[in-house]
């Protein structure tokens, strides 16, 4: 703005200029033509912006993760969202049905291509009869999957309420738990097979969420 | 949480933004798969096994298997988006 | 987009579909576990009756399970799928896939039983909706304005 002003009274408004950063140092708390960028000027001291704020603490981000009740220790396995008993029932009785179904409905398809019946040449008859091994294995083996899964969870989320800590312990008893419930009427040895098969794939999941975190 | 359990507890009404109905990998697999499977499901007249006899008309079963065979080729179709056809153009 | 209206208690949708059936099958295997036990029970002779029960339970209750897995599964499916067409989400999004949910369990029973199902799951949701949204309405009244006994009055 110095060519509109101009400079035909270059004394007067310095000794003017220089009573007023006085009163404005003392207003302000820095000196307005010392200034040479905004930076500067605005000093973010937290505690000077507004004491009640309490800012000196930090800034407190927003908690995103909400606080859960169960989210003790080692609840979280890195693979899946998970905020607790719900989620992992939830999402771990979806994903092992699932996973299963495709496993099962795989076996089926093999199993229904090595059983097609000799000299069968329609081709809707081979369809078939793949689709009928398919839809036998499947949804059995999703089924008994499912249940196993849900066993599982909520013998494992009660163990971690019960000592409020989720470590592999509880998953190894869980497992074992669950393929002992799992064959309860079938007698003792069947009884045992599943809960070491349990046991056993209880220990892979949790050898996997080490190497996976 | 989940779809059935805002059911019960409906979250307000709302226009939903470009990030959250964009494509992605897994709604890509999920859609192929889902396709898939319902496409051979209607398409190959398995739905109709151990019918009721005469309680299904010929063009309903027809139109049904038109949709599983319609099903078959989305299910393609998405298998293929963004990679072997429809790509994205990086510019 | 911004953080602020992003609820982060919600799953984003494909994912969502597998919680959604793992949790109507837990559902299903919970109810199933306890409607064919009692059936067990009372169609079994006198003193098979925990036997009765239990073979009851372990042959009838992960299939309701499926079952209750199979229309979880498919309604959050259809509801993905209308709220990635319609790119809305609102009421709406559920009665129209309870429509499809309803119709496309139906599909085996011929043509008139796809299309009462599909209509009639699609009412059933929407008075479920209905009646969710009134009860939020009972349950968080608007927030009246408050009268504070101290105030100035106002004006000269």
């Amino acid at each position: 703005m110095s060519f509109l002003w101009g400079s035909s009274k270059p004394e007067e408004p310095k000794t003017v200029a220089a009573a007023n950063n006085n009163d404005l140092q003392q207003r302000l708390g820095f000196d307005p033509s010392q200034v040479s960028s905004l930076n500067q000027a605005i000093n973010l001291d937290a505690a000077k912006l507004h004491p009640l704020a309490e800012l000196e603490k930090g800034v407190e981000y927003l908690d995103i993760e909400g606080e859960s009740i169960l989210s003790s220790e080692g609840s979280q396995n890195g693979f899946l969202p998970s905020r607790g008993f719900n989620d992992d029932l939830c999402y771990g009785t979806g994903t092992v049905y699932l996973s299963a179904l495709s496993l099962g409905g795989a076996y089926g398809f093999v199993e229904g291509i090595r059983n097609i019946p000799r000299g069968t040449t329609s081709g809707k008859l081979r369809l078939n009869t793949i689709l009928n091994h398919i839809t036998k294995r499947g949804p059995f083996l999703g089924n008994s999957a499912g249940v196993l899964a849900i066993t599982y969870n909520i013998i494992n989320s009660s163990f971690g309420a019960l000592k409020g800590k989720h470590d592999d312990w509880n998953s190894l008893a869980a497992g074992f738990l669950t393929g002992a419930i799992f064959k309860s009427s079938k007698g003792l040895k069947p009884m045992g097979l599943s809960a070491a098969l349990m046991t056993g794939v209880a220990a892979a999941w949790c050898g996997v969420k080490r190497l996976a975190n | 949480m989940s779809n059935i359990t805002d059911l019960f507890n409906p979250p307000p009404s709302r226009d939903l933004s470009e990030k959250e109905v964009e494509n992605c990998f897994y709604c890509q697999a999920m859609a192929t798969i889902t396709a898939f499977g319902a496409g051979v499901y209607f398409g190959t007249g398995r739905v109709f096994k151990n019918e009721k006899p005469g309680v299904n008309p010929l063009w309903w079963k027809k139109s049904v298997k038109l949709t599983g065979v319609g099903l078959i080729g989305y299910g393609i179709y998405r298998f293929g988006e963004n990679w072997l056809w429809n790509k994205p153009n990086r510019d | 987009m911004s953080n602020v209206e992003a609820d982060h208690t919600r799953d984003p949708c494909p994912l969502v579909i597998i919680s959604d059936f793992g949790g109507a099958f837990a559902m299903g295997v919970v109810g199933g576990c306890v409607w064919h036990g009692i059936k067990g029970f009372r169609n079994s002779p006198l003193g098979e009756r925990r036997l009765g029960a239990l073979s009851a339970i372990k042959a009838r209750a992960p299939v309701v399970g499926g079952n209750f897995g199979v229309w979880g599964g498919l309604f959050s499916t259809y509801d993905c799928a209308v709220k990635a067409v319609r790119k809305r989400e609102d009421p709406w999004n559920a009665i129209i896939a309870g429509f499809f949910t309803g119709g496309s369990l139906a599909i085996r029973g011929g043509w008139k039983h796809t299309r009462n199902s599909a209509i009639s799951c699609g009412i059933l949701l929407g008075l479920i909706e209905g009646a969710g949204i009134l009860m939020q309405k009972w349950m968080a009244p608007p927030v009246q304005p408050m009268y504070d006994p101290n105030a100035q009055p106002l004006g000269a």
